[in-house]
């Protein structure tokens, strides 16, 4: 069994608890407007070019067998380009492959309490690798977390929960309408889940990206909470403030990027108080 | 920041003129020795006539704003007590400097011969054929204990049995010493009352009263009080380098050794614990102020003071050390922006929380001042070079990182030995080179296996590693004959007991040290010879060699083949197996020769500011390397090869039988600006249980020093460990700044 994975991520601190190893699944059903990994929504495999790296020399083209057309993805323009201007995205793994990287920095995850976060992409939605990579892991004592926007079966979730230790999810609109025009989805099905799971023991750290113009206000946050009150409160829930990081990437991949605004610190704390379960 | 007037008169003091004033110092000084002097002089008479001429002579220097009396007013600001540093001499080598021409006279060719492979394929900072200069980590816990008078005694008792001439010359030198120290004591005491009668304000009466009370008593009887033992510490760190001529370069374990002065005070009200910061405070200002950390650092060492002292670590019984004193110090570093003295952080897995935390407050800030040396492997080494338990948990750091047994022996520094030099001159067949070293090297042209050209690599490092003994071994003979060191030795453990000097073999132990410069380049260039001409047969070794002895020029993709093989750092079993079989290797060769003073030679990865200077002039490597790159400092990763991560390091360390490396390895990791104390603490705790020995942290990102480039009035307290000293980031120039920035981020 094999799996389309863009990017192991070694001795990350930003996906859950302490050090780990992030695992990012190519191939996701939503289409956020403000995707940080745009080069992550599409299932199959994709060439990126960085334009403005490229100084031109047609090294891509002479290492290509297919003259730059009809790309299968053999890596030789990546490999050799010498300003780093080309990069394919995805990569077929085995469930052994992915582990025998997450499994190297088992000591930092000791001493950290961290451990591996499968990401995406929607890792949900290449189910049968996940739950067997989480089996394994969870079987030799390896924290697992799953970062996931939610907009899968909730019987996605229920065949993984006996191996996954935590949940890193993804709330992005309580506006219906808004979550539609924004992330492509109603987010009806993602609200349902998450209540489902609030009633479940596993932990969950809610994570909303914080949009400027779109959901950093009292209203959405306000809304949120009242979710909460009403289904029950994650362990934590953290704001992520929008940052344009996948602007270029998006370029890279032949789509035009919206540009949003980064919210101030000071807004993100008011807003981040409005969700603590103790206020 | 505090301590403003102190910081100003010091800063009028140190920041300029004291060049000026060394060499008249000297001058005068100089010119009374050599009227004195006589040929039938024994060194060790000499050496007495230069420790009493140049205290008859000094002119104490004191300050209103400080407590301590330490200044003899002989040596520039930067000198670590070095002779010579840096074009910069003092009255302290005069023995040495009269009598230097014996170095070359015992053998010329000898002398010929090692000054063809300076700068070569060594590099000796350090003295004519080995470490006579630095890394001196004179032992002051004897003279807390006991006092210089105790020692004098001790000495003197010595007399009464000594037989032979030059036990007799030895111990009687000792003695002359001890009283010359008395004596330095008693004029800092008369300067203080001198400058009682002009002081101006309350501090100034209170500062220079206690020392007029103080200075003819300490260090000659031993200390009693916090103050006294702190300031013990300041009078010897310059009284060895003004008399002697050399580099004190360590403090010792200042929480450890410290703490009952402190304890003792305290519990008897003589002190409470603001006083206690308030002195640690100016005593760490003292050092801080002997530089203007804002001035370009351009060249080999500008912003180097040498000096490091020890926090933490484990006791004798193996337990965590970590008191009130470790916080005080490290909380006044932080809050009075400390660069200087450097600080070695000990620690081990067993290291409390709260200590962690404390040391990495600073540095998960951008502040690194810090080296962390890891007990778990030190220890280990420490016990493989045959130092007993006890000796290996107490050892120390002196200067940048050089590893040492505390009190038992000096730090002697054979050599940054450069075999990736000896691989160059082999890989491009440099006949020039081996004709003017004398070495020859074989050739691996020919080689039909990897195997064999492996072999015979190890075979022209040899080479070198003997010749380098044989220099060393003979040239350590005469250093007895030079300059002997009756004040280091006199708190070095055995050589009173054993009536010989630290110059005639009289420490416990003696062991010589080779720095390996270059290790992670040639491994990563046999890997991909390997790969690229014998495992896959991509290219043939004539094509590979062709390549780079052309800079690679028009091989451009073999370039990237040879950059995208296994590489030492990036976690594959190739890399680290491979990596951990050449260590042993090296270690097998070296563990086989013998060096100074008849002691063991043992290896070490360490590369000072030749990181730089070295990789400008060595030619292009199999790794990758075009002509004039970088070096890899240490046995860090290239900055050639794609490191997965952080923790990669770290795991590849684990197939480096680091008991091999009783020279210490020094491993340079940036972790991003953002990392949190737990974090960093975690990664601290897994990296315990590697080979890991010396660890250069950082945490910043190439973002943060691209914009303390553009606007480095918003970087005052960035600072950067750069090779085994701290130095602000924006102070760097921009050659510097540019190493600092190519090297492998993980974040």
């Amino acid at each position: 069994m094999k799996a389309t994975i863009f990017d192991i991520q070694r001795t990350s601190f930003v996906d859950g608890p302490g050090i780990r190893t992030t695992v990012f699944f190519k191939g996701c059903n939503l289409r956020c407007a403000w995707c940080h990994n745009p080069e992550s929504q599409r299932f199959e495999k994709q060439i990126m070019f960085y334009k403005d790296k490229c100084i031109g020399c047609g090294k891509c083209y002479e290492k290509c067998h297919n003259q730059l057309k009809n790309c299968d993805f053999c890596g030789q323009c990546e490999i050799y380009c010498p300003s780093e201007a080309r990069k394919i995205c995805g990569k077929e793994y085995t469930v052994e492959e992915v582990y025998e990287q997450i499994v190297q920095d088992v000591d930092f995850y000791k001493t950290s309490g961290g451990g591996v976060t499968f990401s995406g992409g929607e890792c949900m939605l290449q189910l049968d690798f996940l739950k067997e990579i989480l089996e394994l892991c969870h079987k030799n004592g390896i924290h697992t977390a799953v970062d996931t926007a939610g907009c899968v079966p909730y019987e996605n979730f229920e065949s993984i929960l006996p191996y996954t230790d935590m949940f890193l999810y993804d709330v992005k609109l309580l506006d219906e309408e808004k979550h539609k025009k924004y992330v492509g989805a109603s987010n009806k099905l993602i609200l349902e889940n998450l209540a489902k799971l609030l009633q479940t023991n596993v932990k969950i750290w809610v994570r909303i990206p914080l949009i400027g113009g779109v959901n950093d206000t009292v209203e959405e946050m306000t809304a949120l909470r009242n979710f909460f009150e009403l289904n029950g409160f994650p362990e934590k829930t953290e704001l992520l403030p929008y940052h344009s990081m996948g602007e270029n990437k998006a370029l890279a991949i032949g789509v035009n990027p919206q540009i949003f605004a980064t919210p101030d610190k000071e807004k993100v704390a008011m807003l981040q108080n409005l969700l603590n379960k103790n206020n | 920041m505090n301590y403003i007037d102190m910081r100003n008169e010091l800063k009028n003091y140190y920041w300029e003129g004291t060049k000026e004033i060394s060499e008249n110092f000297k001058t005068k000084a100089t010119a009374v020795m050599d009227a004195a002097y006589s040929e039938d002089m024994s060194p060790y008479d000499m050496k007495v006539l230069q420790y009493k001429t140049i205290v008859d002579m000094f002119e104490p220097v004191l300050f209103y704003e400080s407590p301590y009396y330490y200044e003899t007013g002989t040596m520039w600001a930067h000198c670590d007590g070095a002779r010579g540093l840096r074009g910069v001499r003092h009255a302290g080598g005069w023995t040495h400097w009269k009598n230097e021409h014996l170095f070359i006279d015992q053998d010329k060719e000898l002398y010929k011969q090692h000054r063809a492979l300076v700068g070569e394929l060594y590099y000796t900072t350090c003295g004519v054929y080995n470490d006579t200069l630095q890394h001196y980590n004179f032992d002051t816990r004897p003279i807390l204990n006991i006092g210089l008078k105790g020692l004098y005694e001790k000495a003197k008792k010595g007399l009464e049995t000594a037989r032979e001439k030059e036990e007799i010359e030895y111990l009687t030198a000792t003695c002359e010493a001890m009283l010359c120290l008395k004596k330095m004591g008693e004029k800092y005491a008369d300067k203080a009352r001198e400058m009682l009668k002009s002081a101006k304000n309350d501090v100034a009466k209170k500062n220079m009263q206690l020392i007029a009370d103080t200075a003819a008593r300490v260090p000659w009887e031993k200390p009693t009080s916090f103050y006294e033992a702190l300031n013990t510490y300041a009078f010897m760190r310059k009284a060895v380098g003004a008399l002697e001529g050399v580099g004190p370069n360590t403090f010792g374990r200042l929480d450890m050794d410290l703490y009952p002065f402190y304890r003792h005070d305290v519990d008897n009200g003589i002190i409470n614990d603001d006083e206690a910061y308030d002195l640690i405070c100016k005593f760490l200002i003292t050092w801080d102020m002997h530089i203007d950390h804002d001035f370009e650092m351009v060249g080999y060492a500008d912003h180097e003071l040498e000096n490091t002292y020890v926090l933490g670590g484990c006791d004798a019984e193996g337990k965590p050390l970590f008191n009130e004193l470790t916080t005080m110090f490290l909380r006044a570093t932080r809050e009075e922006r400390i660069i200087f003295p450097k600080i070695t952080c000990r620690y081990n897995e067993e290291s409390p929380k709260e200590y962690l935390d404390e040391i990495n407050k600073a540095v998960v800030n951008g502040t690194s001042t810090i080296l962390y040396q890891n007990d778990n492997a030190s220890i280990h080494t420490l016990l493989k070079i045959g130092k007993t338990l006890e000796e290996a948990r107490d050892y120390l750091i002196t200067g940048c990182w050089a590893i040492t047994g505390n009190g038992i022996e000096k730090y002697d520094d054979g050599a940054y030995v450069n075999i990736l030099r000896v691989f160059e001159t082999t890989i491009h067949n440099l006949t020039d080179r081996m004709e003017r070293t004398n070495l020859y090297f074989k050739t691996i042209d020919e080689a039909k296996t990897f195997d064999e050209l492996y072999e015979t690599m190890l075979d022209n490092f040899m080479l070198l590693f003997k010749e380098r003994a044989r220099i060393i071994g003979k040239g350590g003979d005469m250093c007895n004959k030079v300059d002997p060191l009756p004040i280091f030795s006199s708190t070095l453990q055995d050589c009173i007991e054993k009536k010989k000097d630290y110059t005639a073999g009289g420490a416990k132990y003696r062991e010589t040290r080779y720095e390996l410069v270059g290790f992670p380049n040639i491994a990563d260039s046999l890997l991909a010879i390997k790969e690229l001409c014998f495992d896959s047969g991509k290219y043939t070794l004539k094509d590979m060699l062709t390549a780079i002895r052309n800079n690679w020029e028009g091989y451009e993709d073999m370039r990237i083949d040879a950059m995208n093989c296994h590489g030492w750092g990036d976690g594959s079993k190739e890399a680290s197996e491979f990596c951990g079989k050449f260590n042993d290797d090296l270690y097998a060769k070296i563990s086989t020769l013998v060096g100074t003073y008849g002691g063991k030679i043992v290896m070490g990865h360490t590369t000072y500011t030749e990181i730089r200077f070295w990789g400008d002039k060595t030619l292009a490597t199999p790794d990758g390397r075009f002509n004039g790159d970088y070096i890899a400092q240490g046995i860090s990763p290239s900055r050639l090869k794609k490191i997965p991560s952080a923790t990669s390091v770290i795991n590849s360390l684990k197939h480096i039988n680091s008991e091999n490396n009783g020279g210490n390895s020094v491993v340079n990791i940036i972790l991003p600006n953002k990392t949190s104390l737990e974090t960093c603490e975690a990664f601290l705790r897994a990296a315990a249980n590697s080979g890991l020995q010396s660890l250069q942290l950082n945490c910043t990102t190439k973002e943060q020093l691209l914009d303390a480039q553009k606007h480095p009035e918003n970087y005052p307290d960035l600072i950067v460990r750069v090779c085994g000293f701290s130095a602000k980031f924006t102070s760097l120039s921009p050659e510097w700044q540019q190493e600092v920035l190519t090297r492998n981020f993980y974040d």
